[in-house]
């Protein structure tokens, strides 16, 4: 068994056993729906409602519907495919990069993340198959003969690589989600009091047991459904990245694009994360496993995407001057300083500063500074998109073609549409879903709670890891018999403790 | 109302992951038959007592790479030069170069499905099973050991009993598709 | 369990062989001057990239340090001897540096026979190198030699020191220390490692540009220092030494190894694939001149042997764990990291008088003895293990 060190903050608060974690994840699925509940439900579907209406809007008058001209070709749409996508990253690298990296705080958040790229992922492909103008056509997309004659789609186009990409994504991300949610679907079986509630979980949980041969292998198969979903997580930015980055328009084709642009992606994707779960742990009184160490680890991590996502930046201007080639070096001063300076300003400020202000601990630390701190990382980057799309393309090498792009209500609408549908299925999962991985938070239960050296564990207000350490007593040289002597039996070390109190 | 039996069964509930490995190393110390350990979640180390290896998952998964992999190459290499061909962008018939991210993502998609699949079924995981549980709490915070109750069944159940079980039942609990309020609400 | 407190000792017979290796590398590269007569820009092409091949391991184990503070790991806390250790040979590359920019004083050495762009002449008749001149001229190339360095060995001095202190006295302060001076360095490190393999590799070929460069030899770095720490560790244990450090240990760097050799290939085709698909002419010269002629036979086996190797060798688990085994990928590793660098050096400095010969040896013998030796040498200075680290304990019982 591992041991964890006693400075480490405990990832689980609270008076909490095995049995609680059950009650608590599994008491929403099981009780009415809360207020608080039905009145973002309707928000949702009103947004949703109004998108369906934008959409078919779109299909009856056409794309003419939309701001886009001859110069612009992609706007709203593409801007919105991207910023949606980017999203969907946060998921996929909680569940599988930390997952590979032991990071065991993402045990709590996994599931919801990984629900939501699902639905951002949706949301995602929604916007190019509209783009297509005539959606009936849609199963264009696929490698089939085209109208069934003997032309196939362009393997070499990097817009194909994106269908490739994203269902790719979409299904094993799918996939990965429902194998870890057969378990905590099992234990909302078991507790069901009607048949009918049982016979639904039953099928929806596959017949899980719990059988350690099951495990056994289920274990295995997570950490491999991790391992090869890494390098898809990185190749799905990747591909959209090459949208831009194989062409040859400057501030689209530079070979950054593609580790920047997954760094983008994990940088927004998390501030969405924080977005949803800083108003999900306090409305389904969650706050003992989605603590505020769990918010200040994201925090961190945005921090360093962000500056990833700043060096990038910085790059790239640099690379435009250095390289001497004046279209470049236009395309960037057009940025900065041409009819759209506001977009670039506006993403410079959201992703470039916002994220160093999580260098100071008590921003990272709070969730109000949070969530506010997060909805600017979305929009920065729904602007950084804005910028690369729209300011590059709207003055090419042909000055007589120059133009610009206003969007129009249908365009909006759409978006609006998005979010509503996205939220729409996130009011779903949480209400008929186990929110929180059970299993993986009762897998480190005892490890971060009560597992760790006599004297680490206090009261969360009292909290300090200096503290603890002291407790610990790590300058005694038997300090590491002793420690080591929690390894085995010790099994009542937690009924003995004093309960922390939230 | 469908009843699955097994006869020949202890089934002893432990309530921590600890007592419950001590329980079973003396239980194959013993050499009792342990038929199956069903928990809440993965205890690291009752594989390891039971001598159950580990799974062969991974060279599925690398089987089903392989086969994604070519699957990918045959599909490009048909329609891009050998079906019909085009000339984009003076690249060359074959550009394996620019089938690469096809050739990824096909060997993911098929690696990731074989490999769930082959899990799914060698698991017997599949909607609509109608699972044998022998206690319903093994989902939420009890360890349950289900022993082959032979000739030293009154040993076992003692031995069971001294090293921790909370409780030990003679009969099986038998399972059928809805087993009744849970007992968790009756506790 | 045995004591912590252990020292490494550096018996005079390694302490011989690693001079003898420097020793055998400084006559051959004195060999070399009679033998590879006049060819002054492969002497220094090799001096380059030699000294850089150790500095860039060295360097990406202070960022290492700074990562796993960050991260508050504690997996590596009991194996971060070695990267530290491993740290304090920054000052040698930075007196090869100091060689090669003494050595441009002589017309044809040094930086003059490594840069286009420090030749007056040939800057003057090149508008686009002109474009680039308040960046790309000697003194500035050389002032920011000096700051990069500064930089780099105070962060790497104040690790060992705030490290060496933690011995002493325990407690939680100068852990908190590394931890402030991680969220000072990594970003800083960031920007000049970038800003330093534009200078030192991309600066070769100073009308050619791609902004993942930097990226992609980092990624190199990364793995070849995985690699040394990984190696350095299983040698240690096979003389009993870190007797602590288990499989469990060799697993996760040898995870490292695998991972970042996939990162590598990724930036590799990121670099690559963009550049073939637009066929731009400011960026095709690059691959124009190691795709084609002999240079395509070095150019497919660098990928064969960083890509291929690596992600076949390890991909199983057992293969992780294997000592002797993970001693063989890594020496194929080592290679071709070798590899990966000479194909960005070479072309444009040796050019046709590159080759594999004395001075390839002896400069890889001479660099690689100084680095083995302040290597051992260090690591016989401090405790094998940080035994008042916070999260030892999480490394001493670390279990894969």
């Amino acid at each position: 068994m591992s041991i964890e060190s006693p400075i480490r903050e405990p990832l689980i608060f609270g008076d909490v056993n095995l049995h609680t974690i059950t009650e608590d994840v599994c008491g929403p699925t099981e009780h009415k729906p809360t207020k608080a509940w039905w009145f973002g439900f309707t928000i949702a579907c009103c947004g949703f409602a109004f998108g369906i209406f934008c959409f078919t809007w779109e299909v009856m008058f056409g794309i003419g519907t939309w701001g886009l001209n001859k110069t612009i070709g992609w706007g709203f749409d593409i801007t919105n495919f991207v910023w949606w996508i980017g999203i969907g990253h946060a998921g996929t690298l909680i569940s599988a990069i930390l997952l590979l990296f032991r990071q065991e705080w993402r045990n709590s958040i996994n599931r919801s993340a990984e629900a939501m790229t699902i639905f951002a992922v949706m949301c995602a492909g929604m916007f190019p198959i509209f783009h297509m103008g005539r959606v009936w056509n849609a199963h264009m997309f696929l490698p089939l003969p085209n109208d069934f004659g003997p032309l196939w789609p362009n393997f070499n186009s990097p817009l194909l690589w994106d269908v490739f990409a994203i269902s790719t994504y979409f299904t094993v991300s799918l996939v990965f989600w429902y194998t870890g949610l057969l378990p905590d679907l099992a234990s909302i079986r078991d507790r069901a009091t009607t048949k009918m509630r049982w016979s639904i979980y039953n099928f929806l949980s596959f017949g899980w047991t719990g059988s350690v041969r099951h495990w056994n292998r289920f274990e295995l198969v997570s950490l491999i459904l991790a391992g090869i979903s890494t390098p898809l997580v990185l190749s799905v930015h990747t591909i959209v990245s090459f949208d831009f980055a194989t062409s040859v328009i400057p501030g689209w084709h530079t070979t950054i694009f593609p580790p920047y642009f997954v760094a983008g992606a994990i940088f927004s994707g998390f501030a969405m994360v924080h977005t949803l779960l800083v108003v999900a742990r306090v409305t389904m009184k969650l706050e003992n496993y989605i603590t505020i160490g769990h918010l200040e680890a994201m925090a961190k991590i945005i921090t360093l995407t962000g500056s990833m996502v700043g060096i990038a930046y910085g790059t790239e201007f640099f690379m435009a001057w250095y390289s001497g080639y004046k279209y470049e070096q236009f395309a960037f001063i057009n940025r900065a300083f041409g009819p759209y300076w506001w977009a670039y300003w506006s993403m410079i400020t959201c992703n470039v500063i916002t994220p160093q202000l999580f260098w100071f601990r008590k921003i990272r630390r709070s969730p109000v500074a949070i969530f506010i701190l997060s909805i600017f990382v979305n929009i920065g980057m729904w602007f950084e998109r804005f910028v690369i799309i729209v300011i590059s393309l709207h003055r090419d090498f042909l000055p007589s073609s120059w133009a610009m792009y206003v969007p129009t209500w249908v365009e909006a609408g759409m978006f609006i549409g998005t979010i509503g549908f996205f939220f729409w299925w996130f009011f779903l999962f949480a209400k008929f879903f186990p929110v929180i991985a059970m299993a993986e938070v009762k897998m480190i239960w005892k490890k971060t709670t009560t597992g760790k050296p006599a004297g680490a564990f206090l009261p969360l207000q009292d909290y300090d890891p200096d503290k603890a350490y002291q407790l610990a007593d790590m300058n005694n040289p038997n300090y590491l018999d002793s420690a080591g002597g929690h390894d085995h039996g010790h099994s009542e070390h937690h009924h003995t403790e004093e309960p922390i109190t939230h | 109302m469908l009843k699955i039996k097994r006869t020949n069964c202890i089934v002893a509930v432990f309530n921590d992951d600890h007592v419950l490995l001590g329980a079973l190393r003396t239980a194959v110390a013993k050499g009792y038959n342990i038929i199956d350990v069903f928990t809440p979640f993965p205890v690291h180390g009752i594989e390891k007592t039971l001598g159950i290896k580990r799974s062969n998952l991974g060279i599925a998964a690398f089987v089903f790479g392989c086969i994604g992999l070519c699957f990918g190459l045959s599909l490009t290499y048909y329609t891009m030069t050998y079906d019909w061909r085009i000339n984009i962008g003076g690249k060359p018939n074959w550009p394996l170069l620019s089938f690469v991210p096809v050739l990824f993502e096909c060997t993911i998609l098929i690696t990731a499905l074989g490999m769930v699949t082959t899990f799914y079924t060698i698991c017997k995981l599949a909607p609509g099973v109608i699972p044998v549980i022998y206690d319903k709490r093994a989902t939420d915070d009890r360890f349950v050991v289900l022993l082959e109750d032979d000739a030293r069944g009154a040993e076992i159940r003692m031995i069971m009993k001294e090293n921790g079980a909370e409780e030990i039942r003679d009969d099986v609990h038998v399972t059928d598709n809805f087993p009744g309020p849970s007992p968790l609400k009756l506790r | 369990m045995e004591s912590l407190n252990q020292k490494f000792t550096f018996t005079s017979k390694t302490r011989n062989l690693f001079i003898g290796i420097s020793v055998v590398g400084l006559v051959l590269i004195l060999a070399g001057l009679v033998v590879h007569k006049d060819q002054y820009a492969r002497f220094w092409a090799n001096f380059l990239l030699s000294n850089f091949y150790f500095f860039a391991f060295s360097i990406v184990a202070v960022s290492f340090l700074a990562i796993q503070y960050l991260a508050h790991a504690g997996w590596s806390a009991g194996i971060k001897r070695i990267p530290e250790a491993m740290s304090t040979y920054l000052p040698i590359p930075f007196i090869g540096f100091l060689i090669i920019i003494g050595a441009s004083f002589m017309h044809g050495h040094g930086m003059t026979a490594l840069y286009e762009w420090t030749h007056e002449s040939i800057v003057k008749a090149d508008p686009v190198l002109t474009g680039k001149s308040p960046y790309l001229n000697s003194t500035f190339w050389i002032i920011r030699v000096f700051v990069y360095f500064a930089i780099w060995i105070l962060c790497a001095r104040a690790y060992r020191a705030y490290s060496r202190k933690e011995d002493e006295v325990g407690g939680m302060e100068y852990y908190h220390k590394q931890v402030k001076l991680s969220a000072g360095f990594l970003p800083a490190f960031g920007v000049t490692f970038c800003l330093a393999a534009f200078d030192w590799f991309m600066s070769i070929q100073p009308h050619w540009y791609s902004t993942i460069f930097a990226v992609n030899v980092w990624a190199s770095a990364f793995v070849g220092f995985m690699t040394v720490t990984n190696i350095t560790i299983i040698l240690l244990k096979k003389n009993n030494y870190m007797q602590w450090v288990s499989e469990n240990h060799m697993h996760d760097l040898g995870k490292f190894m695998f991972a970042f050799s996939v990162f590598w290939t990724y930036t590799w085709l990121s670099q690559f694939l963009l550049i073939w698909y637009a066929n731009l002419p400011e960026e095709t010269p690059y691959y124009l001149a190691r795709m084609w002629g002999n240079w395509k036979y070095l150019f497919f086996l660098n990928l064969f042997l960083n890509f291929a190797c690596p992600f076949l060798m390890f991909m199983m688990r057992d293969a992780k764990r294997t000592p002797n085994w993970i001693l063989f990928v890594g020496a194929v590793l080592l290679m071709a990291k070798y590899l990966d660098w000479y194909i960005i050096v070479m072309p444009f400095t040796a050019g046709h008088t590159s080759g594999f010969g004395l001075y390839e040896i002896g400069f890889y013998m001479f660099f690689g003895g100084m680095f083995c030796y302040s290597l051992a040498y260090s690591l016989s200075k401090a405790n094998l293990v940080p035994t008042k680290h916070p999260y030892l304990i999480e490394s001493l019982h670390h279990e894969v």
